[in-house]
Order: C-alpha cells, then structure tokens, then sequence
C-alpha cells in the first residue's frame, strides 16, 4: 500500500507543472514586413508557416529555428541580427531604420 | 486489388489535405476561437464525459447512447475551436504548430495518468474496503457498465489533447494582414 501510495505520488507530481520558460527572442519582424508591405499571409505563405506564426513571431511569443528565422531573412532581404535579437531592440532607432 | 488499394488511399489522402487547408485557413467557424467559446466547449465536454457513466448506468442504453452523440457533438467543435492542430498528420502544421501540439500532448498524458491511477487507486481502496472477504468478493461487470467504461475512457482520450489546447492556446488570431 506504501509502495502504491508513492507510484501514485510519483505519477501525479507534473500534472499541472507549468513548462520552463524559453529565452524570450526579440523581434522587430512586424516593422520590417510593413516596410516591405507584405501581410502576414504574403509572408507566412513565402516561408511556408501559418499566418498565426508570423503573429507569434512578431508579438514575441514564439522563437523560430534557425532555418525559419533565416528563411524569414531571406524573404524580407534583411540580416538575421536586425530581425531578431536577445536583448530588446531600441524602439526610436528601430522607427528610424525603417524610415530610412 | 493493389490499384485498387492505392487508389482509396489516394483518395483518402487527397480528402484529408482538404480538410486540412479548410480547417487551417477557414474562419467559418470563429466564433467558436475566442476564449470563452474554448472554455465553455472545454467544460462542456468534460461534463459529457464525467456523465457519461451516470448515463449508461442509471438512464440506460438510449440516454447512454445520446450522450455518446452529444460527446461527439461536443469533440467535433472542439477540434473545430482549436484548428483540429492536435489530431492533424504532421505535414500539415508547422514547427509552432508542431511544438505546441508536443508540448499538449505530454500534459493531456500528464492528465490521464493521474485521473486513471486516482481512479484505479479509489477502486482498489473502495474493493479492499467493501469486501467481506477479498479473496472471493466479485464484481458483476454488466453490459450498461462495460459500455461505460468504454466509453468513458474513449472520450477522455479522444478529447484530452484538444481540451488542453484549447485552455493553454491563446485567442485564435482572426486578421491575416494586420
């Protein structure tokens, strides 16, 4: 009965457990794709994900592979580091980048 | 015959990349997405299934029957709030659509485990405790029971890994070009 009560104790101890956080990724895919005037479907559809991935990816919510990260690069003609990053971009040198 | 195997398999297939394209990309169906349409079919669903063994036992075959129709009234929309992301073949999702199914599946697993063993447990307990004599008590498994037990576990199987997606997934995302 002990043996039984600790197999039950041992089965029951991750339900509920939450999933370890990731290590957020930054993002500033939403500014380049504007500037590149696509939607989220045009660019979901170039690198073959759904568009509620594109939505992750900019909301930060997500953090792509390596090979959609640089799939997502190639098609907005941008280098991977200005993209996405560890550490927070900086808004107003993000708004001037894209501007110019 | 192998033509003709290979052709129904085709079939089968071609049927199967449709409903995905249409369950994917369709909003048809969105007012079943937001998150209080989610939790409630969640609800909904866990109700049916927790009646499901009432129904069988004390109302009989034909109310047994219309909840087993009314579970399944119920799994279908569910899939349909959730993009049926946890039941479609691999190829038609994508790596977040992939990892989050992963991630569903091991806790809707979590889930089974632990509600089987509390269960088992509690008929373990319950058989000891009720038993004159254990060594000869017998339980009568009559067809109204064996049709809820089946049923029952079929539906918490079935259902668990759309009802944990549709508690940790977040509002579905209507706009596609926002």
């Amino acid at each position: 009965m002990i043996l039984h009560s600790c197999y039950v104790a041992f089965i029951l101890c991750p339900v509920g457990r939450k999933p370890r956080a990731e290590e957020p990724v930054y993002s500033r895919l939403e500014a380049c794709r504007a500037a590149h005037e696509m939607s989220r479907q045009e660019l979901a559809d170039a690198v073959e994900v759904h568009y509620q991935t594109i939505g992750y990816l900019e909301r930060g919510e997500y953090s792509p592979s390596l090979a959609l990260a640089l799939r997502i690069a190639d098609v907005l003609d941008s280098p991977l580091e200005r993209l996405f990053s560890l550490t927070p971009f900086d808004q107003e040198s993000t708004i001037a980048k894209e501007a110019s | 015959m192998k033509s003709r195997i290979r052709e129904a398999q085709q079939r089968n297939e071609e049927a199967v990349a449709a409903n995905a394209e249409r369950v994917l990309n369709d909003d048809t169906f969105a007012m079943l997405r937001t998150r209080r349409a989610r939790l409630a079919l969640v609800v909904g669903t866990s109700l049916l299934i927790v009646l499901m063994a009432p129904a069988w036992t004390l109302g009989g075959s034909i109310v047994g029957i219309l909840t087993v129709v009314a579970a399944t009234v119920a799994w279908w929309l569910l899939k349909l709030s959730v993009r049926d992301v946890a039941d479609l073949p691999d190829r038609f999702l994508d790596e977040r659509q992939l990892a989050v199914r992963n991630q569903v599946y091991v806790e809707a697993y979590r889930w089974f485990a632990g509600v089987t063993v509390i269960l088992a447990s509690a008929g373990l307990v319950a058989f000891i405790a009720l038993g004159e004599d254990p060594d000869t008590w017998t339980v009568d498994l009559t067809w109204d029971w064996c049709m809820a037990l089946f049923w029952t576990v079929i539906a918490s199987a079935l259902s668990l890994p759309s009802m944990v997606l549709a508690i940790r997934d977040r509002e579905d995302v209507l706009t596609t070009s926002a």
